[in-house]
């Protein structure tokens, strides 16, 4: 009976450390996926216009608390801070490119401009 | 009397508290916004250019709802309406993104407009400038034809002169050159008095002894047209002078496609016109002239031409359409 109860003790640990590991790899995933995501608005330029270095700004934050949260074991919180993380990122990622097409078109207008003077 | 009146507020706190129960909660700024947020990306065009954002948008904005209702105000509620409104607003700024990329390309659109219609007044303007060149240069021509009759000593009379011009390296006729040699052909019908000369010439780009072969031919190609018209060969000669006595300068290509003429004289026996004399060094080049042959021609098929031009293929200039015919 002692024998028993020392496996099924030894599973236990082992299930309860299986399960642990897996939650430390889930939550490295997404500390990746999010710093992905903020390196990608940083190359498109997100730092030079306001809004989006706010929305960057916020997102490193974010991911810091997030893996505040995840050390202390609260996963499920932490899942929602990396989800803000990420969604603040892909939004001031996508503010740099609209930006960059907006400044293209007015120069292209310029462009028209000059070319009606001429001609 | 006072157990009535202590149960009577005792009463009324209980109905209170279970009308405030009763009453949803509130839900938390963030998932107000969130419904306004997506409500504005489902009525825009961010709905068509990025429904997929707008779709994880609802999602999120569902998951808030459902935790507002278990947890009111709590973090995950404000968590996921937050994560729904970053959504709505990227497919928002992406529908802008699109927007910004589809007026450049309508402005490209009308730059080219605008640079085609540039390019088209150029080549008018071009045309023009050639054709004063061309009224310049027979102009030129008609000076020098009644200073060579002043020379000679005969009277101006009747002498009628004009060009026809030639593409590079051809000695074929233009549509507007058989257009001015028609109306030639006709004032030679109705002047049979009338004797005429045709030289020929060329410009000065490749081969003076091919060049020299090439205005040949192109004096005699315009004799036989007339005599296609009814103008009696005999009545007609025709000579080669090559690069000779240009009227334009051979540096520019619409010079050079002046001096690439050849030249109708006519005038009565008083007052013939007489062809020009080759100089005595292309004198020493040229092929035997001979009389106006009867009958057809007996010009060798034309060959590949090695002269004018010939080396420039990509010149532009020596693509211009016919000139204008002189009036």
């Amino acid at each position: 009976m002692q024998l028993l109860e020392r496996r099924i003790a030894v599973l236990l640990v082992a299930a309860a450390g299986a399960a642990c590991g897996t939650a430390d790899l889930e939550m490295s995933g997404r500390r990746h996926q999010v710093n992905q995501a903020i390196w990608a608005a940083e190359q498109a330029g997100a730092r030079e216009e306001s809004r989006s270095a706010q929305l960057l700004e916020r997102a490193r934050r974010e991911l810091m608390d997030a893996q505040a949260t995840a050390d202390d074991g609260d996963e499920r919180n932490a899942a929602l801070l990396f989800d803000r993380a990420e969604a603040d990122s892909r939004l001031a990622l996508q503010i740099a490119r609209t930006n960059a097409e907006r400044e293209n078109a007015r120069r292209a207008w310029q462009q028209l401009g000059a070319a009606r003077s001429e001609f | 009397m006072k157990n009535m009146r202590s149960i009577r507020f005792v009463a009324l706190g209980v109905v209170l508290g279970g009308v405030a129960a009763c009453r949803p909660p509130e839900p938390s700024s963030e998932l107000v916004t969130a419904r306004r947020v997506l409500d504005q990306a489902r009525q825009g065009p961010a709905a068509e250019v990025d429904p997929a954002s707008v779709e994880e948008a609802q999602a999120s904005l569902e998951a808030a709802e459902a935790v507002h209702r278990e947890a009111p105000g709590s973090r995950r509620e404000r968590s996921h309406a937050y994560i729904s409104i970053r959504q709505s607003e990227l497919a928002m700024s992406r529908a802008r993104e699109i927007a910004a990329r589809e007026e450049q390309e309508r402005i490209a659109v009308a730059v080219g407009a605008l640079l085609s219609e540039a390019d088209a007044d150029q080549v008018r303007a071009q045309l023009e400038q050639r054709e004063l060149e061309l009224r310049a240069a027979i102009v030129a021509l008609a000076i020098s034809q009644a200073e060579r009759g002043a020379m000679s000593g005969q009277e101006q009379g009747p002498v009628r002169m004009t060009g026809v011009f030639f593409e590079t390296g051809s000695d074929e006729l233009t549509p507007v050159a058989r257009q001015q040699l028609d109306m030639i052909a006709k004032q030679l019908e109705e002047r049979p008095e009338l004797e005429t000369v045709i030289e020929g010439f060329a410009d000065t780009r490749g081969d003076a002894k091919q060049n020299l072969d090439l205005s040949e031919r192109r004096a005699n190609r315009v004799r036989e047209y007339l005599a296609s018209r009814g103008v009696a060969a005999e009545r007609v000669e025709a000579v080669g002078l090559g690069e000779n006595y240009p009227v334009a300068s051979n540096q520019t290509p619409s010079g050079r496609a002046t001096n690439r003429r050849a030249e109708i004289s006519t005038g009565t026996d008083e007052s013939r016109p007489s062809a020009r004399a080759l100089p005595p060094q292309a004198e020493d080049e040229a092929p035997a002239r001979e009389k106006p042959a009867l009958g057809p021609s007996e010009e060798s098929p034309r060959q590949p031409v090695k002269g004018e031009d010939k080396d420039y293929p990509d010149d532009p200039e020596t693509r211009e359409p016919d000139a204008t015919p002189p009036r």
